[in-house]
């Protein structure tokens, strides 16, 4: 027989979770508008009306806060790049288009940059979808003999690791124009594609930006800054 | 006449070097267990046994602990990296075999590699010891023309990435032997040199270990 739950325990589960997803979705408010390095816990209680007490029963701190706004903010951002991209037979060409519309979707929204950045990296958490995605692109790619024959770890880190250090270097300093197609040039050099066909693939015209979420932590922040 | 230097000046420096030194070992046996991130003062001081007072004396935060930590260790690999004798005149070689033998180090050593892999390496920390010889050697590689021309910055995060990567991969579980070594050649491959230098290169059998100094914080975990 099935246990039974008393409804009260359910609603209080499900309480905490909507509080903490008020905290996440105020973290990214104040983050938005200053340092995020300056944020205090302080500040975000006052902000989220919460106590200390509740604060910590959702947050180790401070730390965890930033590390799962980054997380749900780098999913949403995803879940939207992946829908605009256009189908293609090229593992190759798929796999640096990604990684290209999601470094200039970032780079010219500064603010979200920098909160994604906070994500805890080297990671094989469960929870950031993007992970998932690379991971099934690298397979095939080794698969369809596009990339080397490497264990997929690798591969995935390649690509992951481009991705997140240049939009650090990106929104830190200004580089020459062709920053980015060097960066993937090399990325994909490092998964094992012909010089000639990742010059090819590094420079490819691009289609417009996805526009970013309207709803969620980003349609927020993005309703902020605007 | 020599200048008389009172004892006491001198023993309070040593004093004070083994407290630091005692501080950071505890930061580091914490490290290893859960995320630096989750590590508060209350820890270190029942780890190290110190007063609360004390720790305040040496560090202002949690953080600056693990910012000294993180610049003592550098320093201390790099001292010992340099005592394997790898030929210098290759730089594709002697990148790829630093990068090799400090991956070895760092997973033989779990406590370090665990550390390690949490650093925030990337955010403007590159100055770090630990990173300069392999900066230097991309940038002679580059312009001796081995590898592709590119900003410095992309190849440095190129290999520093995979090997970062790569030691998180091989903490988690064992994987197929000689895992450093496909790492580092795919780094090479993206640096730009041809796979069958890259293959060579990378596979080249390395006849020494990086051995831990007897002395300062790593010689503490030798012992």
């Amino acid at each position: 027989m099935a246990k039974i739950i008393h409804h009260l325990f359910t609603d209080e589960e499900k309480a905490l979770r909507n509080t903490k997803d008020r905290i996440v979705s105020d973290f990214a408010t104040l983050a938005s508008k200053k340092n995020i390095e300056s944020i205090s816990v302080e500040t975000v209680l006052i902000k989220a009306e919460v106590s200390r007490g509740t604060f910590y029963k959702c947050f180790h701190g401070l730390e965890s806060l930033s590390q799962q706004t980054a997380k749900r903010i780098t999913n949403e951002v995803f879940t939207q790049v992946k829908q605009s991209v256009q189908p293609t037979s090229d593992i190759a060409i798929l796999v640096a288009t990604k990684t290209r519309l999601g470094i200039r979707l970032l780079v010219g929204i500064p603010t979200l940059a920098k909160i994604i950045l906070k994500i805890q990296w080297p990671s094989h958490d469960s929870k950031l979808k993007i992970l998932q995605d690379i991971k099934k692109d690298v397979e095939e790619g080794i698969k369809q003999g596009r990339f080397s024959d490497i264990p997929s770890s690798i591969g995935v880190n390649l690509i992951f690791n481009t991705l997140r250090t240049v939009i650090q270097e990106m929104i830190l300093e200004t580089y020459p124009k062709d920053f980015e197609n060097q960066a993937i040039y090399q990325m994909l050099l490092g998964l094992g594609v012909d010089a000639g066909s990742a010059r090819e693939i590094s420079k490819m015209p691009l289609s417009d930006l996805p526009p970013l979420p309207q709803k969620g932590i980003v349609g927020k922040v993005m309703r902020l800054i605007a | 006449m020599r200048k008389v230097q009172d004892h006491r000046v001198r023993v309070a420096a040593e004093r004070r070097e083994e407290m630091r030194n005692c501080l950071l070992f505890s930061a580091m046996s914490l490290a290893s267990d859960k995320s630096i991130h989750d590590i508060d003062v209350e820890e270190i001081i029942a780890h190290a046994q110190v007063s609360r007072g004390t720790f305040y004396k040496y560090y202002a935060s949690v953080p600056r602990l693990f910012e000294d930590l993180a610049a003592q260790l550098s320093e201390d690999i790099s001292r010992a990296t340099e005592t394997v004798r790898i030929p210098r005149d290759d730089k594709s070689m002697h990148l790829a075999s630093t990068a090799r033998l400090i991956m070895r180090l760092l997973v033989d050593v779990p406590v370090l590699g665990k550390l390690f892999i949490q650093l925030p390496w990337l955010n403007q920390n590159s100055s770090l010891d630990a990173f300069q010889t392999l900066r230097r050697d991309i940038e002679q590689g580059i312009k001796e023309g081995l590898f592709e021309k590119l900003p410095v910055a992309i190849g440095l995060n190129l290999m520093i990435g995979s090997m970062i990567g790569g030691i998180h991969t091989m903490l988690l579980k064992p994987p197929s032997k000689g895992y450093e070594d496909k790492v580092v050649r795919q780094a090479l491959v993206g640096l730009g040199l041809d796979a069958k230098a890259a293959d060579k290169i990378s596979t080249t059998p390395l006849t020494n270990k990086i051995a831990l100094p007897t002395t300062g914080i790593l010689g503490k975990i030798a012992r």
